[in-house]
């Protein structure tokens, strides 16, 4: 039963990884609730099988000249500073604390998905031609 | 303007990964779309700005002693397969559904996580 849940959940991560959108939320909350980790392991896990899921969406992303690269080399340039103030944080916490900082978090990231999926659909409908011609502000791959 | 947003954006997804191990991209895609990308675009974007930042965190994460790499090896496999199907998927679904249900998981856990 285990091995069942872990093909379903890895599944599920992969494909929401690949559709950006939060692949983390998945794996982490399966391992928290279901799977008996502690916070901090949970979150590493949830890291590692990040890495290769992210690499081979980002090769089937770029094929199609999906990734703005200009955009993500600017985010990751003040991300890596922020990476190290976010673990010496979560240390700070200790998993008690994290625990309940990241059920926070989910709440957030919940209502807006819910938000923006009701959301989304009348926005298709009302404006499905501005997704076809992307502005000429945003930088091409 | 538009760059500083970025690195402000860029600061907020890296110190959500590094903190949870997660969230970045809840960041970075609603920035991007306000920018003015399409979803699709933006969603593959953020995925390109949560590697990098995770490879970081992972390397702390490992250097501290949290984790060892074995313990993700069970998730990987299907995972790629997983992935595979969402990278051909992307370009060609409306996602109004998965962000229903996922919303929805995401709510219920969130409420398990906090009685717990």
């Amino acid at each position: 039963m285990s091995w069942l849940w872990i093909a379903a959940v890895s599944l599920a991560s992969g494909l929401l990884g690949a559709l950006g959108m939060g692949a983390g939320a998945v794996l982490l909350l399966y391992l928290r609730v279901y799977g008996g980790c502690d916070q901090l392991t949970a979150q590493g896990i949830n890291l590692l099988f990040f890495l290769p899921i992210a690499l081979l969406s980002i090769l089937l992303h770029a094929r199609n000249h999906l990734i703005d690269w200009k955009a993500a080399g600017l985010c990751v340039l003040t991300g890596l500073p922020g990476v190290l103030l976010g673990v010496w944080c979560g240390r700070l916490l200790g998993t008690g604390l994290l625990s309940k900082a990241f059920a926070l978090l989910l709440l957030v990231i919940g209502l807006r998905e819910l938000s923006f999926g009701f959301s989304k659909k009348r926005k298709e409908e009302n404006s499905h031609s501005r997704y076809n011609t992307p502005r000429t502000g945003s930088n091409s791959s | 303007m538009k760059q500083i947003r970025f690195l402000l954006t860029g600061s907020a997804a890296g110190f959500l990964n590094g903190l949870f191990g997660a969230g970045g991209g809840m960041v970075v895609v609603p920035m991007l779309q306000r920018d003015g990308l399409p979803p699709e675009r933006s969603h593959a974007t953020s995925i390109a700005v949560i590697l990098p930042l995770s490879i970081a965190s992972s390397l702390l994460y490992l250097s501290m002693g949290s984790i060892r790499l074995a313990q993700a090896l069970p998730y990987i496999p299907l995972g790629l397969v997983g992935a595979a199907v969402g990278g051909w998927l992307l370009p060609r679904v409306k996602t109004v559904w998965l962000h229903r249900i996922f919303g929805a998981l995401v709510l219920y856990s969130a409420a398990r996580l906090l009685l717990q």
